[in-house]
């Protein structure tokens, strides 16, 4: 055999080699400090109320509200469509599968913007995409729309219109209040962290 | 056979594909900041309570002024030069990570000073806090309350609002209960989100308008 | 086609086709330097006297692949963005028996017969024709073979995956066979009596 050949026979092998010294890369990629310093400084991933609301309204699937509070209060009060996953439980397995979903718009939300900017930051350091925030969160969701405040008449038209969006979306979530039923006050339903099997990601290339 | 004469070019080829692999190996770039803490650590030191300091201990340390803390200021340079409490020092979040105020930073925690960071909003010292915590900074906190009240502005139109700053729940639990009384209990079960594949509609952002802060 | 640069917007949408001329007349000069535009030389494979189609693509296929290893481990792109045609079962080896009945019988594959046109073989030029032909008429009664076409969607899958293997693990495993396999050829070659052509 002729010795070039042998030659790019050896170099071929050393190469796969050297590949198996290589470590495995994990699912997702870690991004590093300098990135996420970055990302932290830019405002884009607060997301407004009316902006969620509107998706919620229109059962936007691609949306995924992530509701970071303790289970207690998720029971007390959530935003309709949210899923809870208590910030400390964030990493979990059957979490990181929901926040991995490549297909979902997660939208981390909390009482105020804090604690789900935190969860924000730690699963943006872990490298899910795409990522957002509820600017304000649940108080100020409760606040903007269930408690929507009628604006005064010298108001713009622009107002008025924000607010009928914001009385007709409220409805939408909890029935009119003038229509008053019989049956008894129910114990809200909530929904646990649904578990689901590890998809593979289908997606096409991006 | 004819192959042979051809192996020249085979030779150059695969000598040019070995030298990128090289090069590429030797200008792997090592990232020159690293986290000290995996993501389930950080995790767990959010719950770390010494890392939030109220607008009354905040100010009261800024009154004892006894050396023991740097304040750093990390909202844009322009709204440091308007105001800023005194002896605070200005790091903006994007220069967080400069050379300049990382050795200054380190010097800070030899000297055994704690680090407080302010913004804003604590929304906007939040962020560097758990940076500086994730790379191994120990004595950092972070004031849980806006520049107005701890520089005591007056008309601060962002304090008025603290209810929409903390994590504190404020749901009026009294129209809660005359709206969950209206609705019927299968509008409250959560729908499952139905995963859509491919049809992903680029987020829409929305420039922070308005709102809290 | 042109890797995940243009996702990445490192390069713009606009120089899309650009480089996939390039790539184009990258492939059909290696294709031409290996003789694959005679069909003779292709043949060879079937016949047991020239192993080049096998070496070639071989040979193509663990250089992109340690490529793509490599220069992801260097975070020069990044291949968990690359596109993975999707595997539909029964119209894989429907269309790879179709096809390498076509092949046998034609003596080239698409790609090579163009290399054919190009140097000005005839039987290559026929052979072309009948390639558009055929596109032709399949796309003209696509609505008959839609069924079998989408039939069986295994998605984007991939072999180390259904195996359960590590990654660079197959990798180097693959590489290995390769490598064998160029010398069991070279082993039959000897054996075969060699054909002028």
């Amino acid at each position: 055999m002729n010795k070039r050949y042998l030659i790019l026979a050896l170099l071929s092998v050393a190469i796969g080699a050297g590949m198996l010294l290589m470590p495995e890369n994990s699912r997702v990629k870690e991004i590093n400090p300098d990135q996420l310093l970055n990302a932290i400084d830019d405002p884009s991933r607060f997301l407004s109320t009316d902006l969620i609301t509107d998706r919620l309204v229109k059962k936007d699937p691609s949306l995924l509200l992530i509701d970071v509070r303790p289970a207690a209060q998720f029971k007390t009060f959530a935003i309709p469509g949210a899923v809870n996953i208590p910030l400390d439980s964030l990493l979990t397995e059957s979490s990181i599968e929901m926040i991995g979903k490549k297909e979902l718009d997660k939208v981390f939300c909390s009482n105020s913007d804090l604690m789900s900017d935190q969860a924000w930051i730690l699963s943006k350091r872990s490298g899910f995409e795409p990522i957002f925030v509820l600017e304000g969160g649940v108080n100020k969701w409760f606040n903007d729309i269930v408690e929507a405040k009628e604006p005064a008449a010298f108001e713009s038209s622009e107002m008025l219109a924000l607010y009928q969006f914001r009385k007709a979306a409220s409805q939408h979530f909890f029935g009119s209040p003038e229509v008053k039923s019989e049956v008894a006050v129910a114990p809200k339903k909530t929904t646990p962290v649904q578990k689901k099997p590890v998809e593979a990601s289908t997606g096409g290339g991006c | 056979m004819k192959e042979l004469n051809k192996t020249n070019r085979l030779t150059i080829v695969v000598v040019a594909i070995v030298l990128v692999f090289v090069t590429g190996i030797l200008t792997l770039q090592k990232p020159d900041l690293k986290y000290s803490f995996t993501p389930a650590q950080s995790l767990e030191m959010l719950g770390d309570s010494s890392g939030y300091l109220t607008s009354g201990k905040a100010l009261a340390i800024i009154a004892a002024n006894d050396g023991k803390t740097v304040l750093i200021d990390v909202r844009n340079s322009i709204a440091f030069d308007r105001g800023h409490v005194k002896d605070a020092r200005n790091i903006p979040v994007r220069e967080l990570f400069s050379k300049q105020s990382l050795s200054f930073l380190k010097e800070v925690e030899k000297g055994q000073q704690t680090i407080l960071l302010y913004g804003e909003t604590p929304r906007q010292a939040n962020g560097p806090w758990i940076m500086l915590r994730q790379l191994g900074f120990k004595n950092v906190a972070f004031i849980n309350s806006t520049f107005g009240q701890i520089s005591g502005i007056e008309n601060d139109t962002i304090a008025k609002k603290t209810s929409l700053l903390n994590e504190v729940p404020l749901i009026d639990t009294a129209a809660l209960k005359k709206l969950s009384a209206s609705s019927s209990p299968s509008e409250k079960t959560v729908e499952k989100p139905v995963p859509v594949k491919k049809t992903v509609k680029p987020a829409k952002v929305e420039p922070a308008s308005g709102g809290g802060c | 086609m042109t890797g995940p640069l243009i996702p990445m917007e490192l390069i713009p949408e606009a120089w899309n086709n650009v480089i996939a001329l390039l790539l184009g007349m990258g492939f059909g000069f290696a294709l031409e330097a290996s003789g694959f535009s005679s069909s003779r030389k292709i043949m060879g494979t079937f016949f047991g006297y020239d192993f080049v189609v096998l070496r070639v693509f071989f040979t193509a296929a663990i250089t992109a692949m340690s490529g793509i290893i490599y220069f992801d481990f260097m975070g020069w792109m990044d291949a968990s963005m690359l596109y993975i045609n999707p595997y539909y079962v029964t119209s894989a080896i429907v269309g790879g028996v179709i096809m390498g009945f076509g092949f046998a019988l034609g003596g080239f594959c698409p790609g090579t017969s163009f290399c054919g046109v190009a140097i000005g073989k005839i039987d290559a030029m026929f052979f072309s024709a009948g390639l558009f032909l055929g596109i032709m008429l399949f796309s003209e009664m696509y609505p008959l073979f839609s069924t079998l076409y989408n039939s069986e969607n295994l998605g984007g899958i991939k072999i180390y995956e259904m195996l359960g293997m590590k990654r660079n693990l197959f990798a180097f495993l693959l590489i290995v066979a390769a490598v064998g396999m160029f010398y069991g050829a070279a082993f039959v070659e000897k054996k075969v009596t060699k054909v002028e052509y």
